[in-house]
């Protein structure tokens, strides 16, 4: 009993220090990453209104 | 403690005339007039949903070709990446039966945190079948199924996952349902069925809007406002209760603790624990589906290395840990506030037996509606919808474009990248019809927990030699693989009702045995890994190897 309790202690702990470092750890940066990934598909959107007839081409 | 800094923190007190009353409707417009729930919450609650249709509309721009409608272009770093994850696989669903669990088996139901965290942990620090299966540069699994075996694996394999995935998400809105109605003190059932599906039309307008873009932004604010609002909870439940009230539960209270032990002491019935065959199947599953599951694969294969392939679920432990473990401190709060206030628990349990729509779901979404202040409910409501929200926007995407990848394009011919989008499309909304039929009539008959294994199963059991067997076994062949995902469908015996028939046929033929829903799930993994095994070495792929 005493064995289980310790583990679920150590669990239940583990989970609420892990989830607010967690937390930090993406509001630092995910931001900007958002902003990169944007980017990236901004020039995908242009080139494909550049070309559209390639949206047509059969895959 | 520190809750009581809060003016707000004005606990609701059970009235006299909550005794009088024992009928199901009589405790909700009990609860209702007792619930912390007022405008200011819908307002919150509101405001956030409007910010959910702005994305949507702002984020079709981004949308350029199929690539970037399916998997965000493959452009997903780290951070990213990690909070989409958590926001789709921390769903409101996922909340609502590990609270379950947490009333019903305590401390115990945290078995399934710690294997799911090690798990990750094992495939996060070897890479194991995430990082050769990105390497393949597939989009959905039953294109590698394509890549490795044959378009007709493919196809057979897409309808698998497509109606298992569809199945197990059939109950995300009845949950969702109760959850609401519960916080809110909302009694009308004809308000509840339209308020979620009004939120569902709000998930499949901007899904359907701007794909997995839309999705991937949508996550972060979800995971953002999600993260926040676990938090606040947990702070007020351990005030509410206090470590003596969890001391309490685990002596006084007579605490299910030892997961190995079938019988849980906390109930009058001696074989309704958990049990080694229990610990088995869910530890067989749970590894399967951490690496395989379609919804959390797709963020895999929306990376943009195997190397942040790999490094994604090294870092997913925590979310997946805490995913599980808060919700079971949630329950157990209310299993030990229940404990501690057993008129209100009498009348609860009445409201269960007397009527079928409400079920053990309600306990903990009642205990916070008593425990957190107006305001602040808003905003915890709000963080349960976005719950609901992120976990239904990668669901629909993923089997949607499963349908129009792996069954519609393979099937047709060759299709235009146009094309496909608009099939994605309507495929989204018409499984999103599919989820407010099922979820509408279907009636869980078992833990929500034990549903979602179940119907998981029949994807799992086939997926796992299929993907593994074709990574790591040169001799896999194509009908290997058809009789593994085929061998699935075994697992639907486990469903409730063919279950109870099953066990009826064994008495009638004299069998003492009782079959349970862990015995099938082991069952359908063996009927599929025995049958990839014999159909790849009978019937081999020949020259193909």
């Amino acid at each position: 009993m005493t064995g289980w309790m310790t583990l679920w202690t150590i669990v239940f702990v583990t989970a609420v220090v892990g989830f607010v470092l967690l937390l930090l750890l993406v509001s630092v940066g995910a931001i900007r990453e958002l902003r990169q990934t944007l980017n990236e598909l901004r020039e995908d959107a242009a080139a494909a209104a550049e070309n559209p007839e390639t949206l047509d081409e059969a895959i | 403690m520190f809750g009581k800094f809060f003016w707000l923190h004005q606990p609701a007190r059970v009235s006299v005339r909550f005794f009088e009353n024992c009928s199901r409707k009589s405790f909700l417009i009990m609860t209702f007039d007792q619930t912390n729930f007022t405008q200011i919450d819908w307002i919150i609650v509101g405001i956030y949903l409007l910010s959910s249709i702005v994305i949507g509309v702002w984020a079709n721009r981004y949308v350029g070709n199929l690539s970037d409608y399916l998997v965000a272009g493959r452009t997903l770093r780290i951070r990213l990446a990690l909070a989409t994850m958590t926001g789709t696989e921390l769903g409101l669903v996922t909340v609502m039966y590990s609270s379950e669990l947490g009333y019903k088996q305590q401390f115990a139901s945290l078995y399934l945190a710690v294997f799911e965290f090690l798990i990750l942990l094992i495939v996060g620090l070897s890479g194991f079948v995430v990082y050769r299966l990105r390497q393949t540069e597939v989009m959905t699994i039953p294109e590698y199924y394509q890549q490795r075996y044959s378009t007709g694996v493919r196809v057979v394999g897409g309808i698998m996952m497509v109606t298992s995935g569809v199945l197990n998400m059939g109950l995300f809105l009845k949950a969702g349902a109760e959850f609401l109605a519960a916080i809110s003190g909302l009694a009308d059932e004809f308000y509840l069925k339209w308020i979620m599906t009004g939120l569902l039309a709000l998930v499949l307008f901007y899904t359907v809007l701007g794909g997995m873009v839309s999705v991937v932004i949508t996550d972060l604010i979800q995971f953002l406002v999600l993260g926040v609002g676990m938090l606040i909870v947990t702070w007020f439940v351990v005030d509410e209760i206090g470590l003596r009230g969890f001391e309490q539960a685990a002596t006084e209270l007579n605490a299910y603790v030892d997961p190995t032990d079938p019988d849980n002491p906390s109930t009058p019935e001696s074989t309704d624990g958990i049990g080694p065959i229990t610990l088995l199947a869910q530890a067989v599953v749970l590894f399967i589906a951490v690496m395989l599951w379609p919804a959390g694969a797709s963020r895999t294969l929306s990376v943009k290395s195997s190397e942040v392939a790999q490094k994604l679920y090294l870092f997913s432990t925590i979310p997946f840990l805490t995913r599980r473990a808060l919700p079971v401190l949630w329950g157990l709060g209310a299993f030990v506030w229940f404990a501690n206030h057993w008129e209100m628990k009498y009348q609860f349990e009445a409201a269960i037996a007397n009527n079928s729509s409400m079920t053990s779901l309600s306990a903990m979404p009642l205990f916070l509606a008593k425990i957190i202040p107006s305001g602040l409910l808003g905003l915890v409501t709000a963080a349960m919808v976005a719950a609901f929200m992120s976990t239904h926007d990668s669901y629909l995407l993923c089997w949607s474009g499963v349908v129009t990848q792996d069954i519609i394009a393979p099937m047709f011919g060759p299709l235009s990248q146009r094309k496909r989008i608009l099939i994605t499309r309507i495929a989204i909304l018409v499984i999103g019809a599919m989820l407010l039929f099922w979820g509408l009539w279907y009636e869980v008959q078992t833990d929500l927990w034990s549903y979602m294994a179940v119907t998981g199963t029949v994807y799992v059991a086939g997926v796992c030699p299929v993907v593994i067997g074709g990574l790591y076994w040169k001799r896999g062949s194509t009908v290997g693989a058809y009789l593994a995902l085929l061998g699935g469908l075994t697992g639907l015996l486990a469903m409730q009702p063919l279950l109870k028939r099953l066990n009826d046929i064994g008495r009638e033929m004299g069998f003492t045995f009782e079959l349970s829903n862990s015995h099938m799930m082991l069952f359908t993994i063996g009927v599929s890994l025995i049958g990839y095994v014999l159909g790849s070495l009978l019937f081999p792929d020949g020259k193909k190897q």
